[in-house]
Protein backbone atom coordinates (compact mmCIF):
# COMPACT_ATOMS: atom_id res chain seq x y z
CA UNK A 1 0.00 0.00 0.00
CA UNK A 2 1.14 3.50 -0.88
CA UNK A 3 -0.41 6.43 1.03
CA UNK A 4 -0.85 9.87 -1.54
CA UNK A 5 -1.18 13.06 0.07
CA UNK A 6 -2.32 15.49 -3.03
CA UNK A 7 -1.10 18.97 -2.26
CA UNK A 8 -1.46 22.12 -4.75
CA UNK A 9 0.80 21.39 -7.65
CA UNK A 10 -0.76 20.68 -11.16
CA UNK A 11 -2.51 17.22 -11.13
CA UNK A 12 -0.97 16.58 -14.67
CA UNK A 13 2.69 17.17 -13.46
CA UNK A 14 1.59 14.66 -10.49
CA UNK A 15 -0.43 12.32 -12.80
CA UNK A 16 3.23 12.43 -15.28
CA UNK A 17 5.16 11.81 -12.36
CA UNK A 18 3.00 9.02 -10.91
CA UNK A 19 2.89 7.43 -14.85
CA UNK A 20 6.46 7.34 -15.06
CA UNK A 21 6.80 5.81 -11.42
CA UNK A 22 4.81 3.09 -11.92
CA UNK A 23 6.53 2.35 -15.12
CA UNK A 24 8.93 1.45 -12.89
CA UNK A 25 7.14 -1.72 -12.12
CA UNK A 26 6.18 -4.23 -14.46
CA UNK A 27 2.69 -5.64 -15.38
CA UNK A 28 0.92 -8.19 -13.62
CA UNK A 29 0.75 -10.33 -16.48
CA UNK A 30 4.72 -10.13 -16.73
CA UNK A 31 4.27 -11.51 -13.18
CA UNK A 32 2.00 -14.04 -14.20
CA UNK A 33 4.33 -14.91 -17.01
CA UNK A 34 7.37 -15.20 -15.03
CA UNK A 35 5.32 -17.56 -12.80
CA UNK A 36 4.60 -19.81 -14.88
CA UNK B 1 -11.15 26.61 14.95
CA UNK B 2 -14.16 27.54 17.55
CA UNK B 3 -15.95 28.72 14.42
CA UNK B 4 -14.76 25.74 11.86
CA UNK B 5 -15.76 23.04 14.34
CA UNK B 6 -18.37 24.80 15.78
CA UNK B 7 -16.90 23.92 19.05
CA UNK B 8 -17.19 25.95 22.45
CA UNK B 9 -13.53 26.54 22.57
CA UNK B 10 -10.21 24.99 20.66
CA UNK B 11 -6.80 24.90 21.82
CA UNK B 12 -4.13 25.03 19.30
CA UNK B 13 -0.35 23.49 19.23
CA UNK B 14 1.89 22.34 17.40
CA UNK B 15 2.18 19.41 15.55
CA UNK B 16 3.48 15.93 16.96
CA UNK B 17 2.03 12.41 17.49
CA UNK B 18 3.52 11.85 20.72
CA UNK B 19 0.92 13.45 22.45
CA UNK B 20 -1.70 11.58 21.36
CA UNK B 21 -1.96 9.71 24.96
CA UNK B 22 -2.46 12.97 26.61
CA UNK B 23 -6.31 12.43 26.50
CA UNK B 24 -5.11 9.41 28.69
CA UNK B 25 -3.46 10.83 31.87
CA UNK B 26 -6.80 12.25 33.22
CA UNK B 27 -8.06 8.80 33.76
CA UNK B 28 -4.45 7.57 35.78
CA UNK B 29 -5.11 5.40 39.04
CA UNK B 30 -8.57 5.21 37.83
CA UNK B 31 -8.33 1.46 36.71
CA UNK B 32 -10.87 1.91 34.17
CA UNK B 33 -10.32 0.47 30.70
CA UNK B 34 -9.98 3.21 27.60
CA UNK B 35 -11.22 1.43 24.81
CA UNK B 36 -9.27 3.18 21.61
CA UNK B 37 -8.82 2.36 17.91
CA UNK B 38 -6.28 0.60 16.03
CA UNK B 39 -3.25 3.36 15.23
CA UNK B 40 0.93 3.80 15.04
CA UNK B 41 2.61 2.38 17.70
CA UNK B 42 3.36 -1.52 18.49
CA UNK B 43 0.78 -2.44 20.13
CA UNK B 44 -2.00 -0.70 18.03
CA UNK B 45 -3.70 1.51 19.81
CA UNK B 46 -2.44 5.43 20.80
CA UNK B 47 -1.81 4.90 23.56
CA UNK B 48 1.76 4.16 24.69
CA UNK B 49 2.74 0.75 27.02
CA UNK B 50 3.42 2.53 29.83
CA UNK B 51 -0.17 3.21 30.35
CA UNK B 52 -0.57 0.10 32.42
CA UNK B 53 1.72 1.07 35.13
CA UNK B 54 -1.32 4.02 35.65
CA UNK B 55 -4.42 1.40 35.39
CA UNK B 56 -5.25 2.01 31.81
CA UNK B 57 -6.37 -0.68 30.02
CA UNK B 58 -6.73 -0.23 26.24
CA UNK B 59 -8.58 -2.10 23.62
CA UNK B 60 -7.74 -1.88 20.26
CA UNK B 61 -10.99 -2.62 17.31
CA UNK B 62 -10.79 -2.79 14.53
CA UNK B 63 -10.41 0.47 11.94
CA UNK B 64 -14.23 1.26 10.56
CA UNK B 65 -16.04 -0.60 12.89
CA UNK B 66 -19.45 -0.06 12.84
CA UNK B 67 -21.85 0.48 15.87
CA UNK B 68 -22.57 -3.07 16.74
CA UNK B 69 -19.13 -4.56 16.80
CA UNK B 70 -18.52 -1.46 19.22
CA UNK B 71 -21.55 -2.21 21.30
CA UNK B 72 -20.64 -5.88 21.10
CA UNK B 73 -16.79 -4.64 22.60
CA UNK B 74 -18.30 -2.55 25.36
CA UNK B 75 -20.75 -5.32 26.28
CA UNK B 76 -17.05 -7.22 27.17
CA UNK B 77 -15.33 -4.14 28.59
CA UNK B 78 -17.91 -2.56 30.48
CA UNK B 79 -18.13 1.10 31.22
CA UNK B 80 -15.16 2.45 29.45
CA UNK B 81 -13.89 5.93 29.84
CA UNK B 82 -13.12 6.57 26.55
CA UNK B 83 -13.91 5.73 23.18
CA UNK B 84 -11.53 6.96 20.67
CA UNK B 85 -12.20 6.86 17.28
CA UNK B 86 -10.43 7.48 13.49
CA UNK B 87 -11.94 8.45 11.11
CA UNK B 88 -10.61 8.25 8.33
CA UNK B 89 -8.46 5.51 9.70
CA UNK B 90 -4.81 6.12 8.32
CA UNK B 91 -4.03 4.74 5.65
CA UNK B 92 -6.92 2.88 4.56
CA UNK B 93 -9.47 5.82 4.62
CA UNK B 94 -12.01 3.59 7.00
CA UNK B 95 -15.18 6.01 8.19
CA UNK B 96 -16.40 4.74 11.54
CA UNK B 97 -19.81 5.48 12.19
CA UNK B 98 -18.95 8.62 14.62
CA UNK B 99 -22.98 8.66 15.33
CA UNK B 100 -23.51 4.93 16.25
CA UNK B 101 -20.38 5.53 18.60
CA UNK B 102 -21.76 8.35 20.12
CA UNK B 103 -25.33 6.38 21.33
CA UNK B 104 -22.72 3.37 22.36
CA UNK B 105 -21.37 5.75 24.18
CA UNK B 106 -24.26 7.55 25.62
CA UNK B 107 -25.86 4.07 26.47
CA UNK B 108 -22.42 2.68 28.69
CA UNK B 109 -22.30 6.06 30.19
CA UNK B 110 -23.16 6.15 33.52
CA UNK B 111 -23.98 8.72 36.22
CA UNK B 112 -21.08 11.05 37.07
CA UNK B 113 -18.91 9.11 35.04
CA UNK B 114 -19.63 9.74 31.17
CA UNK B 115 -17.94 7.64 28.56
CA UNK B 116 -15.81 10.09 26.36
CA UNK B 117 -15.88 9.69 22.12
CA UNK B 118 -12.88 11.13 20.99
CA UNK B 119 -12.54 11.82 17.56
CA UNK B 120 -9.40 11.92 15.34
CA UNK B 121 -9.93 13.44 11.96
CA UNK B 122 -7.02 14.59 10.74
CA UNK B 123 -7.99 13.73 7.06
CA UNK B 124 -11.20 15.48 6.55
CA UNK B 125 -11.79 18.06 9.72
CA UNK B 126 -12.97 20.50 10.27
CA UNK B 127 -13.65 21.63 6.68
CA UNK B 128 -15.24 18.26 5.27
CA UNK B 129 -16.48 16.43 8.63
CA UNK B 130 -17.54 18.11 12.05
CA UNK B 131 -17.49 15.24 14.54
CA UNK B 132 -18.69 18.16 17.15
CA UNK B 133 -22.19 18.18 15.58
CA UNK B 134 -22.74 15.00 16.72
CA UNK B 135 -22.63 16.28 20.76
CA UNK B 136 -20.33 15.50 23.51
CA UNK B 137 -17.31 14.85 21.33
CA UNK B 138 -13.96 15.98 22.18
CA UNK B 139 -12.29 15.75 18.40
CA UNK B 140 -8.64 15.77 17.74
CA UNK B 141 -7.91 16.50 13.56
CA UNK B 142 -3.81 16.88 14.84
CA UNK B 143 -2.83 15.88 17.84
CA UNK B 144 -0.90 18.66 20.69
CA UNK B 145 2.53 18.15 21.17
CA UNK B 146 5.29 18.84 24.01
CA UNK B 147 4.49 18.45 28.05
CA UNK B 148 3.20 21.85 27.56
CA UNK B 149 0.67 20.30 25.70
CA UNK B 150 -0.14 18.03 27.90
CA UNK B 151 -0.43 20.63 30.67
CA UNK B 152 -3.14 22.52 28.56
CA UNK B 153 -4.68 19.44 27.90
CA UNK B 154 -5.18 19.22 31.68
CA UNK B 155 -6.66 22.81 31.72
CA UNK B 156 -9.05 22.15 28.84
CA UNK B 157 -10.30 18.80 30.94
CA UNK B 158 -10.67 20.65 34.30
CA UNK B 159 -12.86 23.10 32.49
CA UNK B 160 -14.93 21.55 29.90
CA UNK B 161 -15.59 18.49 31.12
CA UNK B 162 -17.86 19.78 34.32
CA UNK B 163 -19.36 21.66 31.89
CA UNK B 164 -19.67 19.52 28.83
CA UNK B 165 -20.35 15.82 30.57
CA UNK B 166 -23.90 16.69 31.54
CA UNK B 167 -26.22 15.77 28.55
CA UNK B 168 -27.51 18.93 28.30
CA UNK B 169 -24.41 20.35 26.81
CA UNK B 170 -23.61 19.82 23.36
CA UNK B 171 -19.92 20.46 22.77
CA UNK B 172 -16.69 20.26 24.00
CA UNK B 173 -13.26 22.14 24.01
CA UNK B 174 -11.84 20.90 20.46
CA UNK B 175 -7.59 20.87 19.78
CA UNK B 176 -6.35 22.18 17.03
CA UNK B 177 -6.99 20.36 13.49
CA UNK B 178 -3.52 21.47 12.03
CA UNK B 179 -0.27 23.09 12.67
CA UNK B 180 -0.64 26.10 14.22
CA UNK B 181 2.49 27.15 12.39
CA UNK B 182 1.33 26.53 8.72
CA UNK B 183 -1.45 29.01 9.62
CA UNK B 184 -5.16 28.52 9.77
CA UNK B 185 -5.68 30.20 6.80
CA UNK B 186 -3.20 27.84 4.95
CA UNK B 187 -5.42 25.08 6.66
CA UNK B 188 -8.72 26.25 4.69
CA UNK B 189 -6.69 26.89 1.47
CA UNK B 190 -5.28 23.80 1.48
CA UNK B 191 -7.98 22.15 2.21
CA UNK B 192 -10.22 23.38 -0.52
CA UNK B 193 -7.58 23.90 -2.84
CA UNK B 194 -6.42 20.29 -2.97
CA UNK B 195 -9.45 18.97 -2.39
CA UNK B 196 -10.24 18.43 -5.88
CA UNK B 197 -6.62 17.43 -6.91
CA UNK B 198 -7.58 14.39 -4.40
CA UNK B 199 -10.55 13.95 -5.88
CA UNK B 200 -9.63 13.45 -9.68
CA UNK B 201 -6.46 11.85 -7.94
CA UNK B 202 -8.50 9.18 -6.88
CA UNK B 203 -10.33 8.19 -10.27
CA UNK B 204 -6.69 9.33 -12.16
CA UNK B 205 -3.69 9.05 -10.42
CA UNK B 206 -3.66 5.88 -10.15
CA UNK B 207 -3.99 5.23 -14.46
CA UNK B 208 -1.64 7.96 -14.84
CA UNK B 209 -2.99 10.24 -18.26
CA UNK B 210 -5.12 7.39 -19.52
CA UNK B 211 -8.30 7.53 -18.74
CA UNK B 212 -8.68 3.44 -17.94
CA UNK B 213 -6.54 2.90 -14.31
CA UNK B 214 -3.64 0.98 -14.70
CA UNK B 215 -3.34 -2.52 -14.35
CA UNK B 216 -0.70 -2.48 -12.16
CA UNK B 217 -2.85 -0.92 -9.22
CA UNK B 218 -5.20 -3.03 -7.64
CA UNK B 219 -7.21 -0.95 -5.31
CA UNK B 220 -7.55 2.53 -4.57
CA UNK B 221 -8.75 3.85 -0.75
CA UNK B 222 -10.73 7.28 -0.92
CA UNK B 223 -13.86 8.05 1.15
CA UNK B 224 -16.72 7.96 -1.25
CA UNK B 225 -15.26 5.30 -4.02
CA UNK B 226 -17.69 2.44 -4.50
CA UNK B 227 -15.10 -0.07 -4.17
CA UNK B 228 -15.04 0.99 -0.28
CA UNK B 229 -18.20 -0.41 -0.17
CA UNK B 230 -21.60 0.34 0.07
CA UNK B 231 -21.55 1.10 4.08
CA UNK B 232 -18.77 2.99 3.71
CA UNK B 233 -19.97 5.56 1.16
CA UNK B 234 -23.16 5.51 3.21
CA UNK B 235 -21.36 6.75 6.09
CA UNK B 236 -19.36 8.74 3.97
CA UNK B 237 -22.47 10.59 2.63
CA UNK B 238 -23.67 10.71 5.92
CA UNK B 239 -20.91 12.09 8.17
CA UNK B 240 -18.48 13.68 5.35
CA UNK B 241 -19.01 16.84 3.07
CA UNK B 242 -15.99 16.17 0.56
CA UNK B 243 -13.64 13.38 0.67
CA UNK B 244 -10.26 15.16 1.14
CA UNK B 245 -6.80 15.00 -0.43
CA UNK B 246 -5.36 12.00 1.13
CA UNK B 247 -5.46 8.20 -0.96
CA UNK B 248 -4.07 5.10 -0.30
CA UNK B 249 -3.69 2.70 -3.18
CA UNK B 250 -2.33 -1.28 -3.88
CA UNK B 251 0.03 -2.20 -6.37
CA UNK B 252 0.50 -5.58 -7.72
CA UNK B 253 3.26 -7.56 -6.14
CA UNK B 254 4.19 -6.75 -2.97
CA UNK B 255 6.79 -4.47 -0.65
CA UNK B 256 9.76 -4.80 -3.61
CA UNK B 257 7.39 -3.10 -6.26
CA UNK B 258 5.95 -0.72 -4.02
CA UNK B 259 9.63 0.49 -3.44
CA UNK B 260 10.33 1.05 -7.05
CA UNK B 261 7.72 2.91 -7.53
CA UNK B 262 8.12 5.11 -4.82
CA UNK B 263 12.45 5.31 -5.61
CA UNK B 264 10.81 6.15 -9.09
CA UNK B 265 9.19 9.19 -8.33
CA UNK B 266 10.80 12.62 -9.35
CA UNK B 267 8.16 15.15 -8.70
CA UNK B 268 6.78 13.92 -5.40
CA UNK B 269 8.50 13.49 -2.40
CA UNK B 270 8.65 10.25 0.05
CA UNK B 271 7.81 12.04 3.55
CA UNK B 272 5.36 10.92 6.01
CA UNK B 273 3.84 14.53 6.53
CA UNK B 274 0.34 14.86 4.77
CA UNK B 275 -2.13 17.62 4.30
CA UNK B 276 0.44 20.40 3.01
CA UNK B 277 0.63 22.23 0.15
CA UNK B 278 3.27 19.55 -1.48
CA UNK B 279 2.48 16.52 -2.60
CA UNK B 280 3.84 13.67 -0.62
CA UNK B 281 4.34 9.65 -0.96
CA UNK B 282 5.27 7.28 2.01
CA UNK B 283 4.95 3.59 2.20
CA UNK B 284 2.69 3.01 5.48
CA UNK B 285 3.81 -0.27 6.27
CA UNK B 286 7.21 0.25 6.81
CA UNK B 287 7.19 4.10 7.41
CA UNK B 288 4.31 5.73 9.26
CA UNK B 289 3.02 2.01 11.08
CA UNK B 290 6.78 0.68 11.38
CA UNK B 291 5.80 0.33 14.74
CA UNK B 292 2.53 -1.90 14.74
CA UNK B 293 3.13 -5.71 14.71
CA UNK B 294 2.10 -7.30 11.55
CA UNK B 295 -1.24 -8.47 13.13
CA UNK B 296 -1.62 -5.22 14.47
CA UNK B 297 -1.67 -3.67 11.12
CA UNK B 298 -3.63 -6.11 9.22
CA UNK B 299 -6.20 -5.28 11.72
CA UNK B 300 -5.92 -1.65 10.83
CA UNK B 301 -6.47 -2.79 7.52
CA UNK B 302 -3.03 -2.19 6.21
CA UNK B 303 -3.38 -5.98 4.40
CA UNK B 304 -1.03 -5.38 1.77
CA UNK B 305 2.96 -4.28 2.25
Amino acid sequence: MIRLSVGLEDPEDLFVDLEQALAAIRHPEDHAVRHE
Amino acid sequence: MVVWDRAEAAVLFSSGMVPLPAPAWPFCGRATPCSSPTHLRRDGTPLPPCVAEFGITTVPFPAGANAEKLAALVAVHRSPRVIFLESPANPTMQLCDMAGARTVADQCSIPDRPTLLMVDNTFLGPIFCQPLALGRIWCSTRPPNSSVAILIWWLAWLWGVPKSSGRSRPCVPSWAPTPTGRGLAHQSLAGHAATPHGATAAQRVPSGRGAARSPKVARVYYPGLPEMGESQVALWRQQCSGAGSVISFDIHGGEAEAFRVLDAFRHIRLAVSLGGIDTLVEHPWSMTHAAMRSEQKHLAGSAMP
